[in-house]
C-alpha cells in the first residue's frame, strides 16, 4: 500500500519543477522501486539465495554431466548389471547396465524442463481463467467455479491416457497432462486473490477516477498479484516433478530409454533393498531439487510481499 | 470475539476427537474378521497364508476370468476331473469311458455331496455346464468348449434349445459328453479350466446377480471352502469336512491374504507374516539363493504385424529376413538373466519344453538362444537389398509393450537391435493393457511380445495362428499352414500327431510372423515346515490342496 | 439462510450432473474395452460381451439408462468384480480409506497448525528454519519413498510394526504416518504463510498498542483470522485425504479406495470409473459448502448470502 515510503536510493533535492514536465504519479511512484526493493531484500535472503544457487548447479550439471562420461544414457550392458560406484561408473549401473550417472543428468534435463515449463503454463492458465472470474464476478464467476469443480473430479487419470494415446509420452505430453489437471488451484487462488483486491480502495480510486477494466487489470490487479504468481510458480516446479514421478510410479510416463528422475526413482524402488544406490542417488537429487525451489520460492514471496517488510 | 474463540477451538477440537473417534471405533471392528496374523488360534494350527496381488474378478466359477479366481475355485471346487500338478488325476468322476471315434465322453461320478450337504449329481454338471454356454450368462471364455456338440451354436444364439447341446446327464451320476471332432486332450480342458466346476441352479437363481459375491452366497464342492472374502484384504479358506476325500486333506485352513506390491510381500515373508511366497520380484532374487524356479506354463514370442502399423512399414514387416534378423540380433539367455523374472528360460522353438517327449523325440532349435549376429547381420542385408533401401531410409518402426511384465524387455530389446543391427528407429509406445490389446486388435503396432498359454497341448500354441485364430492379429494367413494344421488335428495315433505337428511347427517357425523369445517363469519361496506346495502352469498357478505344515 | 441453502443444493445437484456426463463421456473416448485382459479374447468374444452388458448401444441410449439408474442411486455393477455392485465396492473401501485419511489428518492438522504458528511467531529464528526444514523434507519426499522407507526400517529392520495389512491399531501407524507427514508439511507451510499475512494488519498493531501481550495477541487475533485461508484449503484437501491415496493403500496393502480410482480408469471398469467419480464429486461438493458455511463461524464479515 505504502510502497512509496520504502524506496531506498536517496530522494534527490527538492527543487521546482514546471507544471506538466513530470506526472505527480510518477514522481511519487518511481516504477522500478517494488522490483528493486524486491530484489533487494531477495538477495538479503540468505537461505533463499543458497536455493537459487542450487537450482542453478543443478541446471549446469544436467547441462554438464553427461558429458563428463563416456557412457550415454541409453547404454546398455548386460553384463555390468547393478554395478556398485567405482571410478568407472560414477553412480553405479541399472539393472540394464546402463550407466546411471549419465541417466541422473540426462533425466535432470527432462525433469526440470518438465518441473518449470509445467509449474508455468498450468499457473498461466489458472491466472487468466481465475482472474476473469474473480473480476467479473457474479453468475460468470459462479460458472467457472462450478466448471472447477468439475474438472477437479474428472479422473486424472482419463486425460493422462487420452494424451499419452494421441500424443505419445515424452515431456511434452508429462506437461500438457499437468496443465490441464494442474490450473484449478491457481485459478481458484488468483480469484481469492483479485476478489480481495477489487474492494480495496485504491481500486475503488482508479474506477472512480474513470479507468477503464483493461488498465484497471493491467495497472492494478496485475503488479498486485505478480508476486503470489511468480510464488506459485516456484512452489509448482516441485509438484511437477514429483507428478512425472507419479506417472512414472502408476506406470506412465517418459518413453523408453529415455530417463527422468521419477522413472529412476522408479526403477529404484524395486530393487533398493539389494541396491538402495539406485534408490537413493535419484532420490537425493529430487528432494535437493524440491528443498532448493522451495527455500527459493518462500524467498521469493518473502521479498515481493511488502507487508512483511521487517 | 471470546465467544468465537471457543467456536475454533472446538472445531479444531472436534476435527481431531472426531477423527479420534471413528478411527478407534472401526479398527476394533476391522481387528476382528482376521485377527493379526501369527496369532490365528480360532481356526486351528494348520493354517498357511500367502499372498496374491490382487483381488479375483469373481468367484462364479462359469464367468472367472483371471488366474486369481482360478485358483481359489481351484481349492474350494472339484470338477469331473483335476488337473493337479500338470497331471489330469479324477475328481467327482471315479472312472470315464472315451468311446473309439475319441468323440463320446461318458464320466461316472462318485456319491459325493455340497458343502452345505445337499448331494451333487450329474444334473449340476450338466446346468453348470449349459449356463456357461448360455448367452444370458456372459462367460467370456466360452471358445474352450466349442468343440462340444451345439456348443458353439448356442452359445452364439442360433440354437435356442439348450437341450440339442451335447452334454447330458443320464442319470444322477452319469454324465455324457458328445463331441463335434475329437480333441485329444480334452480331458485337460476339463481339468484345468475353472469353468468346468459344477454350479447348483437353485443357489444361482436365489442370489442372481450377486451370486459367489461372498462367502454366504455360493455353495462348493472342494477340498475346502470359503469361510471368509474381506474384499481387497483376505480370502479364508477352511478344510471342507464333507469333502469326498478329506483324510488326504492336512491343512485346516489356507490364508490369502492381498497385497499389491511384491516388494511388500518379500518383506512380509521376511517377517514371518507369510508362509510361502509365491512371487519373488526379479529384483530381490539375489536375496533369496534358496529360491526355486519354475517355468510359467506359456510362451513370450516376438510377434510382427505383416500389415505394418503404416503402410511403409507393411513392407517392412512382411519381409521374412528382416524378421529374421530382429530374431536372430537378440541374445535370449543375456536378456533372460539380466531382467526376465527368476525361473525364466529363453525359448529357441514354439513347444514348451514341459512337453519332454515331444522335445526328446523332435528336436530344433528355430534360434539359438545366443542368437547370431553375423547371421542377423546377413539376414539384414538381404532384407535391405530386397526392400531396396538403406538402414537410414527406413520408415519409423513402432513398438507397443504393455504395462506390467513384459515393459522390461522393450528397452533391452531396443538397445540390442540398435547395437547389432544398427537400426535407431524402433520406437517404443508404452501402453495400459486394455489400449495395447486394443492396438494389437487393430494392427497399430509393427512389433509386440506376445504373451500366450501353451502348455495344454502342443497344437495350442499353433492354434492361435490359424487365419481366423482366436487373436491372430498379425495379418498373417496362410492357407498351407491351416491345412497342415488340420491334417495334424485329425491324426488320432500320439506318434503320427506329434510328427505332423512337428512339421507345423517348422513350417510357422519358417513362415510365421512370430518368432519365439522366452518361456516365462516364476521363482517362489516356501517356509522350511511347510511341504507339498505345488506350481503348475495349468489349474492354478499355487496349488496347496494337499499342501501339509509341520511347525 | 435457507434460501441460500436451497439455492446451494440446486447449484450442487447440476454440478454432480454435468461431472456424471463430462466423465461418461470422456471414459467412453478411451480406447479399448474392459474384457481385453492380459488373458486375451478373441474379437468375436469382445463384442458378445460388450452386447451382453450392453455396451453396444449407441452412447446416448447408455447414458440416459445409467443416468436414470443414478436416480435411484444404482450405479450398476463392476464391470471387472463382476458380481459386486459399485454401492456395496465403495460402502466396503470407503470407510477404510476415510480411517486412514482422518488417522493422517488427526496426526497432521493440529501439528502442522502449530509447528506453523511457532514458526511465524519466531520468524527469522531458528526455530522457524527448523519448522521450514521440516515442512520441506515432508514436501520433497514423495509418499512412495516416504512409505517404502517407513515399511522398510520400521518393519523388517526394527520389526515395531506389521509390514503391511489392515488389521489392528498397530497396523495402521506407519500407513497414517507416511501420507500425514506431506499433509503435515503442506499445512506448516500455509499456516505460517498466513500467519504472517494478519501480522501486520491494523487491528494487531492496534492490540499491540492497547499493550497485550503477544501471547494473547496471537491467540485471539492472528490465530483466528490466520484460519480463514487454511479452512478454504481444509475443505477440499479433507475431501481427497478420505477419497484415500492409491500409493499409500498399494504399499500397505490396504483396502481402500485410492486402488479402484486408478484401477477402474486403467481397467476401463466403466461403471466403477463413473461411480467412484460422482461419489468423490458428491463429497467435494458437499465439503466445499461445509467450508462456506464454517466461514461465516470464524469470520462474522463474511455472510454466506453474499
Amino acid at each position: 500500500m505504502n510502497r512509496d515510503l520504502n524506496v531506498k536510493q536517496p530522494l534527490a533535492p527538492f527543487e521546482f519543477t514546471k507544471p506538466g514536465e513530470q506526472s505527480v504519479q510518477q514522481l511519487v511512484r518511481p516504477s522500478l522501486s517494488f522490483w528493486q526493493d524486491a530484489s533487494y531484500r531477495l538477495f538479503k535472503n540468505k537461505i533463499a539465495m543458497a536455493g537459487f544457487g542450487l537450482i542453478i548447479l543443478m541446471v549446469l550439471l544436467s547441462i554438464i554431466g553427461p558429458m563428463l562420461t563416456p557412457y550415454s544414457y541409453n547404454d546398455t550392458d548386460l553384463t555390468q548389471i547393478n554395478g556398485p560406484m567405482s571410478a568407472e561408473h560414477w553412480f553405479g549401473t541399472d539393472t540394464l547396465g546402463r550407466d546411471l550417472w549419465a541417466r541422473v543428468w540426462t533425466g535432470a534435463r527432462v525433469s526440470l524442463i518438465v518441473g518449470v515449463i509445467g509449474a508455468i503454463v498450468p499457473s498461466l492458465i489458472g491466472v487468466v481463467i481465475g482472474g476473469i472470474s474473480g473480476y467479473f464476478g457474479g453468475k460468470l464467476d459462479m460458472l467457472i467455479m462450478r466448471f472447477i469443480d468439475i474438472c477437479i473430479c474428472v479422473p486424472q487419470l482419463i486425460y493422462v491416457i487420452l494424451i499419452m494415446i494421441y500424443f505419445g509420452s515424452g515431456p511434452g505430453p508429462i506437461i500438457a497432462a499437468f496443465a490441464i489437471t494442474g490450473w484449478m488451484g491457481s485459478a481458484r487462488n488468483i480469484r481469492g486473490l483479485v476478489l480481495q483486491l477489487k474492494e480495496q480502495e485504491f481500486v475503488l480510486a482508479a474506477k472512480t477516477l474513470g479507468a477503464t477494466p483493461a488498465r484497471l487489470i493491467a495497472k492494478h490487479l496485475i503488479p498486485n498479484t505478480l508476486g503470489i504468481i511468480i510464488v506459485g510458480i516456484t512452489t509448482a516446479v516441485p509438484a511437477a516433478i514429483f507428478y512425472e514421478a507419479y506417472l512414472s510410479f502408476i506406470g506412465i510416463g517418459i518413453k523408453p530409454p529415455m530417463s527422468s528422475w521419477g522413472q529412476l526413482v522408479n526403477d529404484g524402488i524395486k530393487v533398493f533393498r539389494v541396491f538402495p544406490s539406485q534408490l537413493f542417488i535419484p532420490s537425493i537429487f529430487i528432494c535437493l531439487t524440491m528443498l532448493s525451489f522451495n527455500l527459493f520460492g518462500d524467498g521469493l514471496r518473502d521479498a515481493f510481499d511488502p507487508k512483511l517488510r521487517r | 470475539m471470546k465467544k468465537g474463540r471457543g467456536l475454533l477451538i472446538s472445531f479444531i477440537l472436534i476435527t481431531a476427537l472426531l477423527g479420534g473417534c471413528t478411527t478407534a471405533n472401526s479398527s476394533n471392528n476391522a481387528a476382528q474378521p482376521g485377527g493379526e496374523p501369527g496369532n490365528q488360534v480360532e481356526t486351528g494350527s494348520k493354517n498357511l497364508t500367502y499372498s496374491k496381488n490382487a483381488e479375483p474378478g469373481s468367484l462364479d466359477s462359469n464367468k472367472s476370468s483371471d488366474d486369481l479366481g482360478n485358483e481359489i475355485l481351484f481349492h474350494i471346487s472339484e470338477g469331473l476331473v483335476r488337473s493337479y500338478n500338470n497331471e489330469t488325476v479324477p475328481g467327482i468322476a471315479e472312472k470315464w469311458k472315451i468311446s473309439e471315434d475319441g468323440k463320446t465322453y461318458t464320466f461316472k461320478l462318485r456319491e459325493s455331496v455340497w458343502s452345505d450337504g445337499v448331494p451333487l449329481t450329474a444334473k449340476d454338471f450338466e446346468y453348470s455346464f449349459k449356463r456357461f454356454l448360455d448367452p444370458a450368462t456372459g462367460a467370456s471364455f466360452v471358445e474352450t468348449m466349442y468343440p462340444v456338440v451345439n456348443a458353439k451354436a448356442y452359445n452364439t444364439g442360433e440354437l435356442a434349445d439348450a437341450s440339442q447341446v451335447g452334454i447330458k446327464a443320464l442319470d444322477d451320476l452319469t454324465l455324457e459328453i458328445k463331441l463335434e471332432y475329437p480333441v485329444p486332450y480334452f480331458l485337460v480342458t476339463l481339468g484345468s479350466n475353472a469353468y468346468f466346476y459344477p454350479v447348483r441352479q437353485d443357489v444361482v437363481e436365489k442370489h442372481g446377480a450377486a451370486y459367489a459375491s461372498d462367502e454366504t452366497k455360493l455353495v462348493t464342492n472342494g477340498p475346502f471352502t470359503l469361510a471368509k472374502w474381506s474384499h481387497e484384504a483376505e480370502i479364508r479358506l477352511v478344510k471342507n469336512e464333507s469333502y469326498w476325500n478329506k483324510d488326504a486333506i492336512k491343512l485346516d485352513s489356507i490364508t490369502q491374504l492381498i497385497v499389491p506390491d511384491s516388494n511388500t510381500a518379500a518383506n512380509m515373508y521376511d517377517m514371518g507374516e507369510l508362509d510361502y511366497l509365491g512371487d519373488i520380484p526379479a529384483a530381490l532374487i539375489s536375496t533369496y539363493p534358496e529360491a526355486k524356479g519354475e517355468l510359467a506354463g506359456g510362451i513370450q514370442m516376438l510377434q510382427f504385424n505383416m500389415d505394418g502399423a503404416t503402410p511403409e512399414t507393411k513392407a517392412v514387416m512382411s519381409n521374412a529376413n528382416f524378421r529374421k534378423a530382429l530374431s536372430y540380433a537378440l541374445n535370449r539367455k543375456n536378456i533372460a538373466a539380466a531382467v526376465a523374472p527368476p525361473g525364466t528360460q529363453p525359448a529357441n522353438r514354439f513347444i514348451l519344453p514341459s512337453f519332454t517327449d515331444f522335445v526328446k523325440n523332435h528336436p530344433y532349435e528355430a534360434v539359438p538362444v545366443e542368437g547370431d549376429e553375423a547371421k542377423a547381420k546377413a539376414y539384414l542385408q538381404k532384407a535391405l537389398e530386397e526392400l531396396n533401401t538403406t538402414v537410414d531410409k527406413l520408415p519409423a518402426i513402432k513398438y507397443v509393450g504393455m504395462e506390467g511384465k513384459n515393459k522390461v524387455y522393450a528397452e533391452a530389446l531396443q538397445d540390442a537391435w540398435l547395437k547389432v543391427l544398427g537400426l535407431n528407429n524402433i520406437e517404443i509406445q508404452i501402453l495400459p493393457i486394455p489400449q495395447a490389446i486394443e492396438a494389437t486388435m487393430n494392427r497399430e503396432y509393427d512389433i509386440y511380445i506376445q504373451s500366450l498359454s501353451a502348455s495344454r497341448d502342443v497344437s495350442e500354441v499353433m492354434e492361435y495362428w490359424l487365419g481366423d485364430g482366436s487373436v491372430n492379429w498379425t495379418g498373417w494367413n496362410d492357407p498351407k499352414y491351416e491345412e497342415l494344421f488340420n491334417q495334424a488335428s485329425n491324426l488320432l495315433l500320439p506318434d503320427e500327431r506329434d510328427a505332423a505337428f512337428f512339421e507345423l511347427e517348422q513350417y510357422l517357425s519358417e513362415n510365421g510372423p512370430l518368432e519365439p523369445f522366452m518361456y516365462p517363469g516364476v521363482s517362489y519361496l516356501v517356509k522350511d515346515y511347510v511341504t507339498g506346495v505345488v506350481k503348475s502352469p495349468l489349474g492354478a498357478p499355487n496349488q496347496l490342496i494337499y499342501a501339509d505344515i509341520s511347525k | 439462510m435457507t434460501r441460500y441453502i436451497i439455492r446451494r443444493l440446486f447449484i450442487s445437484l447440476l454440478t454432480i450432473w454435468m461431472l456424471a456426463t463430462v466423465s461418461f463421456f470422456l471414459l467412453r473416448s478411451l480406447p479399448g474395452n474392459p474384457f481385453q485382459t492380459e488373458t486375451l479374447l478373441s474379437a468375436e468374444v469382445q463384442e458378445r460381451m460388450m452386447s451382453y452388458y450392453g455396451l453396444d448401444k449407441p452412447l446416448y441410449e447408455q447414458y440416459f439408462k445409467y443416468m436414470g439408474n443414478l436416480l435411484q442411486g444404482d450405479m450398476g455393477y463392476s464391470l471387472k468384480y463382476t458380481n459386486r455392485s459399485v454401492n456395496s465396492i465403495i460402502a466396503q473401501s470407503f470407510p477404510i480409506s476415510a480411517e486412514l485419511g482422518l488417522r493422517a489428518l488427526a496426526l497432521a492438522v493440529p501439528l502442522g497448525l502449530l509447528l506453523g504458528v511457532i514458526a511465524a511467531r519466531r520468524r527469522g529464528k531458528a526455530a522457524d528454519y527448523l519448522c521450514v526444514l521440516i515442512a520441506v523434507i515432508g514436501i520433497s519426499v514423495p509418499s512412495f519413498i516416504a512409505g517404502t522407507l517407513l515399511q522398510y526400517f520400521f518393519s523388517v529392520k526394527l520389526g515395531l510394526f506389521p509390514v503391511a495389512q489392515w488389521k489392528s491399531l498397530r497396523h495402521t501407524v506407519l500407513p497414517s504416518l507416511a501420507m500425514g507427514l506431506s499433509l503435515l508439511a503442506t499445512l506448516t507451510r500455509l499456516m505460517r504463510a498466513s500467519m504472517l499475512e494478519v501480522t501486520t494488519q491494523d487491528y494487531i498493531k492496534t492490540a499491540k498498542a492497547k499493550g497485550l501481550g503477544s501471547f494473547k495477541i496471537t491467540w485471539s487475533h492472528q490465530l483466528r483470522n490466520a484460519m480463514l485461508p487454511i479452512v478454504t484449503v481444509l475443505g477440499p484437501l479433507v475431501a481427497s485425504v478420505l477419497m484415500g491415496t492409491f500409493v499409500i493403500e498399494q504399499i500397505f496393502a490396504i483396502p481402500g479406495l485410492g486402488m479402484h480410482f486408478v484401477q477402474s480408469v486403467q481397467s476401463l471398469d466403466y461403471t466403477m470409473a463413473l461411480g467412484l467419480t460422482i461419489f468423490f464429486g458428491a463429497f467435494l461438493v458437499a465439503a466445499n459448502f461445509i467450508v462456506d458455511i464454517a466461514y461465516g463461524f470464524i469470520d462474522p464479515r463474511i455472510r454466506v448470502a453474499d
